[in-house]
C-alpha cells in the first residue's frame, strides 16, 4: 500500500487491508464508529469492539477504487480532548505512518477513504 | 502469369467479403476482430482509389458487423456480472465488461471515421442529453449536441470519452445543493484546520452529488429538497445540567507521602484530577479509573479492563492559605476533608449497558443505512460498465480539486497573516463548488459525460430516494436520543460516601452515607433523593461527652422543575425547586445542658433562570439548633450568572 495522503491510497489485488481505530479520552462516553466498504456495510472483526477492526481484502480490477466511508460519532456529553486514532495499514506500506485523527472539533466525521488499484 | 499487387488484393476483399455473406450465419465476434485486423494490416498506399473504396466499404461493413456483436457480448456479460456478483468471480467478469464497452467505443469510432470518409451521414446520434437549470423545479428537456465521443449504446451502456480531461476553471456553482454546499464547507474546514493531515476530505461524496444533481431535472430536484446530515452528537441543547458539587457531601485524602503534591502536579496536568478552587477551599477530584490511565492511554479499552475502578471517586478538600499556587495548598495541615464514593448500583453514563444496546439496535442501523445510501450509489456509478465514464471523470476530479486547492492555499491573499480562518474557508469553498460546477455537473449535464438509462433510472428511483429516507430517519433519532439521555438521567442511582472530617478545634469523626436518588418512577414528575447515614468519633473525647457513635441523620428532597417564562427560546433552562428536610440526632447532646440531640431542618430552595445565564436563587428555611428553645426562619436571597451558560447561548446566537 502506498500513501498518497491521510485519505488516499494506492493498493494492489488481493491486498489485504487493516482499518484500526483507537477511540481515546471519551472515559464513560460511549464512542460509536461504523464503516461502509463499497456500499456494503462493513462490520469490525469480531472480538474488537472496544477499539474496532475493519478488514477487507481488494478485489476489485486494476484502475478501479473501494471506497471506506466511516462516520464517528461524539455523543452528547462526551469529552471535548476525545477523538479517534484511526491506523491503515496494508503490504509492504509505503509513505506511512498511515492514517488520521477525528477529533471532535474535526468538521467532517464521515471521511471516504480511497484505495485506487494500481496493480 | 503474373498478378499484380492490386489484383490480388481485390481477390482477397472479395474472398473476405464475400465468405461473410455466403456462409450466412453470423460471424463471432473473435472472427470479426481477425478479420479486420487482417483487413487493417492491407497498406492503402498501394490501392488504387476505386480499391480503397471497397476496402473502407468492407471495413465498415466488418466494423458495423462488429459493433452490433460487441453490444450483444455486453448484454451477455453484464447478465453474468449480476450471476456472480458478490463473488470471487465478479472481478474477471467486470473487467471483461470494461475491456467490451471500450472496445465498443472504439468501434463507433471507426465506423463514424468511415462514414466521413466515405461521404456517409454519421450515425445518428445518441439519445437527447436531459437539461436543465440547476436548482429548477420543472426542467425542461431538451435535445443537445453531444460530444463526438459520447455515445450511449442500445444496451444502455455508455462508452468512455476519448478526450484528454482538462481540470476547468470553475463558474460559481448558484444554488448549490445544500449537502454537496455542506459536505464541501466541511471539507474546506478541514484544510483549514490541518485536519486529515491537511488532506482534503469527503471528495468522493463532492463528485457524487455534484453527480447527482446534474444527472437529470428530476435527481436534482429530489436531491435539492434534502438537508445537510447533522451528526447526531451536534444536537445537544443548550441547557447546560450543572451537577451538584463534588464536595457536597464531603470527602478528601489525606494520603501524604513523600511526593504526593508533585504527583498531583503530573496528574493535575494531564487531566486526570479535576481541581476547584473557590477561594476558600481547594477541592481535588478523581476516579481511580483516571489514576489507573495515568501511565496509559484512557482508551475505549482501558475503559473495559478497568471493572470497578471507574466506579469509585476519591475527594480531598483544603484549606486555602495561598492564593499564588493552588497546589501549595495541599499539605497535611490544611486537609479539612477527604471522602470516597462508590456507585453501588444504577449507571447514568452512556457507556452503561442501557443506553449502549439502545444504541446498537436503534441507532447504529439509521447511521448504517446512511452511509449505503452514499456509499452504494459511489461505488455503483464508478464500478459498473454502465457509466465507462464516470470512473475516469471521478479520478480527475478529485485530482483537479486536490491540486486546486493546493495551488489556493499557496497564494498571497490565502497566506496573508490578516486573512481569518472563517476567510480561508470561504476561498476553498467557492473554489471546490465552482471547480464541481464546471468539471462535473456541467460535464454531465452537457453530455461530455454520460450516464445510463439505467443508471439515471436509478438515481430517480432508488439512489436520491434512499438517502432522503435514510436522513429523514437520522433526524428522527436525534429526538429518541435525546429522550434516551433525559431517560437515562433519571434512573435510580444509589451511591455509598465515606468520609473523614478534620477539624482543628474538634475532635475529627468519619461519616458514612447511603444516597440514593431517582427521578422518575413512583413520585411522578419529582425527583426523590434519599440520604441516611451514621457518623462515628475517631477518637471520642470523655471530657465532652463523645461516645464512638456521634450522630444518625437522615434526609429525604423531592425536587421539580417548570418551564420558565423569562428565558430565551434556545435556552431551555427552567425553574426548579425543592421541599429538603433533614432529621439528626447528636447523641453527645443527650448528657449536655441546654443542647438538644435532635435537630429538624425544613428547606424549600427555587432558582428561577431569566436571560443570559442570569438566575434568581431564593430559599426559605426553618430549623430549631443544637440550642434549647432557639428556633430560626431564614428567607435568602440574591442573583446568580453562569457564564458558561452565557458563552453556550451567545455561541448558538451566533450559528443562527
Amino acid at each position: 500500500m502506498k500513501k498518497n495522503d491521510a485519505l488516499s491510497y494506492d493498493v494492489h489485488r488481493n491486498e489485504q487491508i487493516t482499518i484500526r481505530v483507537t477511540p481515546t479520552d471519551f472515559g464513560d462516553s460511549l464512542f460509536s464508529v461504523r464503516a461502509n466498504l463499497d456500499g456494503d456495510k462493513l462490520e469490525p472483526v469480531p472480538g474488537t469492539d472496544n477499539a474496532p477492526v475493519f478488514e477487507f481484502t481488494v478485489t476489485k480490477p486494476v484502475d478501479d477504487i473501494h471506497t471506506v466511508i466511516m462516520e464517528f460519532g461524539f455523543i452528547q456529553g462526551s469529552p471535548e480532548n476525545s477523538f479517534y486514532d484511526v491506523v491503515i495499514s496494508g503490504e509492504n506500506d509505503q509513505g506511512c505512518p498511515c492514517g488520521f485523527v477525528v477529533k471532535k472539533t474535526t468538521a467532517n466525521k464521515e471521511p471516504a477513504i480511497e484505495f485506487f488499484v494500481v496493480a | 502469369m503474373k498478378l499484380s499487387p492490386t489484383i490480388g488484393l481485390f481477390l482477397i476483399l472479395v474472398l473476405c467479403f464475400s465468405s461473410l455473406i455466403v456462409a450466412q450465419t453470423p460471424a463471432t465476434c473473435d472472427q470479426l476482430r481477425s478479420k479486420i485486423q487482417q483487413m487493417e494490416r492491407m497498406g492503402q498506399n498501394v490501392m488504387s482509389p476505386s480499391l480503397q473504396k471497397v476496402h473502407q466499404e468492407a471495413l465498415l461493413t466488418l466494423y458495423t458487423q462488429l459493433g452490433q456483436c460487441v453490444e450483444q457480448e455486453i448484454a451477455i456479460a453484464t447478465e453474468m456480472r449480476n450471476a456472480v456478483a458478490g463473488t470471487d468471480a465478479a472481478p474477471p467478469v467486470e473487467s471483461k465488461l470494461r475491456a467490451l464497452a471500450k472496445e465498443e467505443a472504439e468501434t463507433k469510432d471507426k465506423i463514424n471515421g468511415l462514414r466521413t470518409e466515405l461521404n456517409l451521414p454519421e450515425v445518428s446520434p445518441p439519445a437527447a442529453a436531459r437539461t436543465t437549470q440547476p436548482g429548477s423545479d420543472q426542467g425542461t428537456e431538451q435535445a443537445e449536441t453531444p460530444p463526438q465521443n459520447a455515445e450511449r449504446s442500445a444496451a444502455g451502456t455508455t462508452v468512455p470519452s476519448t478526450q484528454p480531461f482538462v481540470c476547468l476553471d470553475g463558474q460559481p456553482y448558484a444554488d448549490a445543493p445544500p449537502l454537496l454546499t455542506d459536505i464541501v464547507t466541511k471539507g474546506a474546514d478541514g484544510v483549514v484546520q490541518g485536519d486529515f493531515g491537511g488532506a482534503l476530505s469527503g471528495v468522493p461524496q463532492m463528485v457524487l452529488y455534484a453527480t447527482l444533481d446534474a444527472a437529470s431535472p428530476t435527481s436534482s430536484k429530489l436531491l435539492r429538497a434534502l438537508e445537510p446530515y447533522q451528526y447526531l452528537s451536534e444536537t445537544a441543547r443548550t441547557d447546560k445540567q450543572l451537577g451538584g458539587s463534588a464536595t457536597s457531601n464531603g470527602s478528601v485524602s489525606a494520603i501524604e507521602k513523600p511526593g504526593f503534591a508533585r504527583l498531583l502536579g503530573f496528574a493535575v496536568e494531564h487531566g486526570a484530577i479535576n481541581k476547584k478552587n473557590d477561594g476558600t477551599n481547594l477541592t481535588l477530584s478523581t476516579s481511580l479509573y483516571s489514576l489507573y490511565t495515568l501511565n496509559r492511554k484512557d482508551t475505549a479499552e482501558t475503559y473495559a479492563q478497568a471493572g470497578m475502578l471507574n466506579r469509585i471517586g476519591v475527594f480531598a478538600t483544603f484549606a486555602v492559605d495561598n492564593q499564588n499556587s493552588d497546589l501549595a495548598n495541599v499539605r497535611r495541615s490544611n486537609l479539612s476533608e477527604w471522602s470516597v464514593k462508590a456507585r453501588l448500583f444504577g449507571d447514568r453514563s452512556t457507556r452503561s449497558a442501557t443506553f449502549t444496546k439502545f444504541w446498537k439496535d436503534k441507532i447504529t442501523p439509521l447511521i448504517d443505512a446512511r452511509l449505503e445510501a452514499v456509499g452504494k450509489p459511489l461505488n455503483d456509478l464508478t464500478s459498473s460498465p454502465d457509466n465507462a465514464d464516470f470512473l475516469r471523470l471521478r479520478t480527475q476530479v478529485e485530482r483537479c480539486l486536490k491540486s486546486s486547492v493546493s495551488e489556493r492555499k499557496e497564494q498571497a491573499d490565502y497566506k496573508a497573516a490578516a486573512t481569518t480562518d472563517a476567510e480561508r474557508k470561504k476561498m476553498l469553498t467557492d473554489l471546490l463548488l465552482s471547480r464541481l460546477k464546471t468539471n462535473v455537473y456541467d460535464r454531465i449535464k452537457g453530455g461530455q459525460v454520460n450516464l445510463s438509462e439505467r443508471t439515471i433510472n436509478a438515481i430517480e428511483t432508488q439512489y436520491v430516494p434512499n438517502l432522503s429516507a435514510a436522513l429523514e430517519n437520522l433526524k428522527a433519532a436525534g429526538g429518541l436520543i435525546q429522550q434516551k439521555l433525559d431517560e437515562l438521567k433519571k434512573g435510580p442511582l444509589a451511591t455509598f460516601a465515606y468520609t473523614n472530617h478534620r477539624q482543628p478545634n474538634a475532635s475529627d469523626y468519619s461519616e458514612t452515607k447511603f444516597l440514593y436518588e431517582q427521578e422518575k418512577g413512583f413520585m411522578g414528575p419529582l425527583k426523590l433523593t434519599g440520604n441516611f447515614g451514621l457518623s462515628f468519633y475517631n477518637k471520642p473525647d470523655p471530657s465532652l461527652k463523645q461516645q464512638k457513635l456521634r450522630d444518625v441523620s437522615a434526609a429525604l428532597s423531592f425536587e421539580g422543575t417548570t418551564r420558565s417564562p423569562f428565558t430565551e427560546a434556545e435556552n431551555q433552562s427552567k425553574i426548579t425547586y425543592s421541599f429538603v428536610g433533614r432529621y439528626e440526632r447528636l447523641f453527645e447532646n443527650r448528657r449536655m445542658a441546654q443542647r438538644k440531640p435532635d435537630i429538624g431542618t425544613f428547606q424549600f430552595v427555587m432558582e428561577i433562570p431569566f436571560f443570559k445565564g442570569l438566575s434568581l436563587p431564593l430559599s426559605a428555611s426553618y430549623t430549631n439548633t443544637e440550642e434549647e428553645k432557639k428556633k430560626h426562619f431564614r428567607f435568602n436571597f440574591g442573583m446568580h450568572l453562569d457564564t458558561d451558560k452565557l458563552f453556550e447561548l451567545l455561541k448558538a446566537g451566533a450559528s443562527r
